[in-house]
């Protein structure tokens, strides 16, 4: 199945790469770099949730890869002004703006290795292969998610840390496997495993770097640990599932396009 | 003449000041409480606090239909709307559904009483010239004036673009061109129109007494949308989940919100493919451009995949007991997590979609909703809004490029 979804978007993006004779788009390689967040990497990474939990993380690992740039606009919700993002501050309104039909537009950069992202670290860590593609504007990227060995342990996403509210402490961890279990009916593996519509207003260009940082901070949008507590803690951590709630947020929010961020620079 | 504010006359001047923001329409209006709304038509219209009407004498009656069944000028496109046989009939609860047949999986049958919505700025312009961003439209080439407040539930005296027994409701003819001529039969023309709040200054095409007082309860809230009906469980599974023996079995349902939003450069089934976007004026006949509202999308589970199954239990067990009989609404829904869905005795909602073929609960203990990438709903009811405000198509199944206007408000 991976070796089917890359030779697909290799072709695809080929296919760009082609019509760049034609309408003067120069062909590019391009340096890539993966980090998280950009903070103070001597602090722990520590949040509160939209459900008031303190969460501190200990471990957020994403096997991220490969990258697709995409010439789709973005679903409108991610490209609200500062100025229509301080309303929704004030007023009762809902942040669910755009749609969910995102058609398939069209790939004209790739990065197709797959690499172990440390989203804890801010350090941005380059990415053997880089990138290549033509030096036209993309308006979006996409990641694609795939389970793998070595620490994440044959997960695509690991994570683990500590949840604190109202006195009651809850010591997590848990992992994101893509499988059939994450297939909506109607939907397939493909789709459960891309993360589509990233906002990534960039042209590659060469010379250049692409880079991608994952946040982690709303991996548990929704979640309430106290559904945790009413199993048995192994090694002194609650293990969640797909089977209770805070799994459940996990797994929607860790392939939310809000958790990962696309610049280009134009030098490295 | 008032500065605009669209439609938030209803909210605090704080609010006023915000929704005049964020909608681009310039200054609100100092006084607050009597706020100035601008129909699309551009004539200002002073909205009365209080319990005073707000919509004008003539609002109550019906205007004539801009067009009929047998009208069928050349070089001419003629724009209706449609709920299709969804919003129409409804939907029925079999457990072994037909391929392409719109079930609730978790055994309920739907009946909807009313659709209102309020449409505005119809339009076409010059065919996009990006074929990977559907919302890059040409120049403007002609446009609807006027806003229209229409009751999609109730059926229409044209065939319905998805063919009998779906009916549409006329709504307007584009005869030619703003600069004059007439329109180009080998000219794709982007067909877009907008969502819009109800508004004192819409046409009424289609309401009845007890629609227009809705309506207007719609103008005095800033909603664009109000859909209403009922919901009976129709599921035969025995054994199922103790929370289920105190859901209701009939609910009705009462949804009222604002979505405003463009649905631009719509694709249009009738071009011969779902994904080619244009309506074509025809040398010999009437062109069509039925605005179509899939309803289905208010029960999806789902964003991010098409025709997900939809289920009606998230909502049943937020139903409240209103003069006996059980209502829910969406403010029953506000601070209901997706992904951890809960019924009014903040128990789990369970999954009992397994009585339907083709589906198969992921956890029978726990029905829950997917985000589709989704970060920035909150609660259930800006998953149904959400998903909701992605329903407006073209000729059955054509999809638009949806850009919001406004922000989802309640």
């Amino acid at each position: 199945m991976k070796r089917r979804a890359l030779a697909l978007a290799l072709l695809v993006a080929g296919s760009a790469a082609g019509c760049g004779d034609t309408t003067g788009s120069e062909r590019v390689s391009f340096a890539v770099e993966v980090g998280g967040i950009e903070r103070d990497a001597a602090q722990p990474l520590a949040f509160t949730s939209d459900q008031g939990w303190e969460i501190t993380l200990s471990e957020a690992r994403v096997a991220l890869g490969p990258l697709y740039l995409n010439t789709i606009a973005p679903l409108e919700s991610d490209r609200r002004s500062p100025l229509q993002r301080l309303g929704d501050l004030l007023l009762p309104s809902a942040h669910a703006l755009g749609e969910s039909h995102l058609s398939s537009g069209r790939i004209v950069a790739q990065v197709t290795t797959q690499v172990e992202v440390d989203a804890l670290a801010p350090a941005l860590v380059a990415v053997p292969g880089g990138g290549d593609g033509v030096s036209e504007p993309a308006l979006t990227g996409e990641v694609w998610l795939f389970n793998r060995d070595g620490a994440l342990g044959g997960a695509a996403v690991r994570v683990a840390g500590v949840a604190r509210r109202e006195g009651v402490e809850v010591p997590f961890e848990g992992s994101l496997v893509i499988d059939q279990t994450l297939v909506t009916t109607g939907g397939s593996l493909d789709t459960a495993r891309k993360v589509r519509g990233i906002p990534a207003q960039v042209t590659p260009a060469g010379g250049g770097a692409l880079r991608v940082r994952v946040d982690p901070r709303g991996w548990f949008e929704g979640a309430d640990f106290r559904e945790l507590t009413a199993g048995t803690a192994r090694e002194g951590r609650y293990r969640f599932t797909s089977q209770d709630n805070v799994g459940r947020a996990f797994i929607n929010r860790a392939r939310a396009r809000a958790a990962f961020g696309i610049t280009f620079s134009p030098t490295r | 003449m008032k500065a605009p504010v669209c439609g938030y006359a209803r909210l605090s001047s704080v609010t006023l000041v915000l929704a005049a923001l964020l909608s681009g329409c310039g200054d609100p209006d100092p006084a607050g409480s009597d706020a100035g709304v601008t129909d699309v038509g551009g004539t200002d219209v002073v909205i009365p606090a209080g319990d005073a009407a707000v919509l004008p004498p003539s609002f109550a009656t019906p205007v004539p239909a801009a067009f009929t069944a047998g009208t069928r000028d050349p070089r001419t496109i003629q724009v209706s709307i449609s709920s299709e046989e969804l919003g129409q009939q409804g939907a029925d609860y079999t457990a072994t559904p037909a391929e392409g047949a719109i079930v609730l999986v978790d055994g309920w049958e739907l009946r909807f009483t009313r659709i209102l919505v309020t449409i505005g700025n119809v339009r076409l312009n010059q065919p996009g010239t990006s074929a990977s961003d559907q919302s890059m439209v040409g120049a403007a080439v002609a446009s609807v004036p006027g806003a229209f407040a229409v009751d999609v539930q109730k059926p229409g005296p044209l065939t319905g673009a998805g063919g009998a027994p779906e009916t549409a409701i006329p709504l307007a003819v584009i005869r030619a061109p703003a600069a004059g001529g007439a329109l180009d039969p080998s000219v794709r023309y982007a067909f877009s129109y907008d969502a819009v709040a109800a508004t004192p200054g819409a046409v009424n095409v289609n309401l009845d007494a007890g629609g227009v007082a809705l309506y207007e309860q719609m103008v005095r809230r800033g909603w664009s949308q109000y859909v209403e009906g009922t919901a009976t469980y129709r599921g035969t599974t025995t054994g199922l989940a103790p929370a289920f023996a105190d859901y209701p079995s009939a609910v009705t349902f009462r949804l009222g919100w604002a979505a405003p939003a463009q649905y631009l450069n719509c694709n249009n089934p009738d071009n011969g493919s779902k994904d080619m976007p244009g309506v074509q004026p025809s040398a010999s006949t009437a062109a069509r451009a039925q605005i179509t509202f899939h309803l289905d999308h208010l029960f999806w589970g789902a964003l991010g995949v098409e025709d997900p199954p939809p289920h009606f239990d998230h909502f049943a067990s937020r139903a409240q007991l209103v003069g006996g009989v059980s209502v829910v609404t969406l403010d029953d829904l506000m601070g209901v997590v997706p992904t951890n869905l809960v019924d009014r005795m903040m128990r789990p909602v369970p999954d009992r979609g397994g009585q339907t073929m083709g589906y198969t609960p992921r956890n029978p203990g726990a029905l829950s909703l997917d985000l589709g990438g989704n970060s920035s709903l909150r609660d259930v009811r800006d998953f149904v809004t959400f998903s909701a405000r992605a329903g407006g198509h073209l000729n059955a199944d054509g999809l638009c490029f949806v850009r919001p206007s406004g922000p989802i408000t309640y």
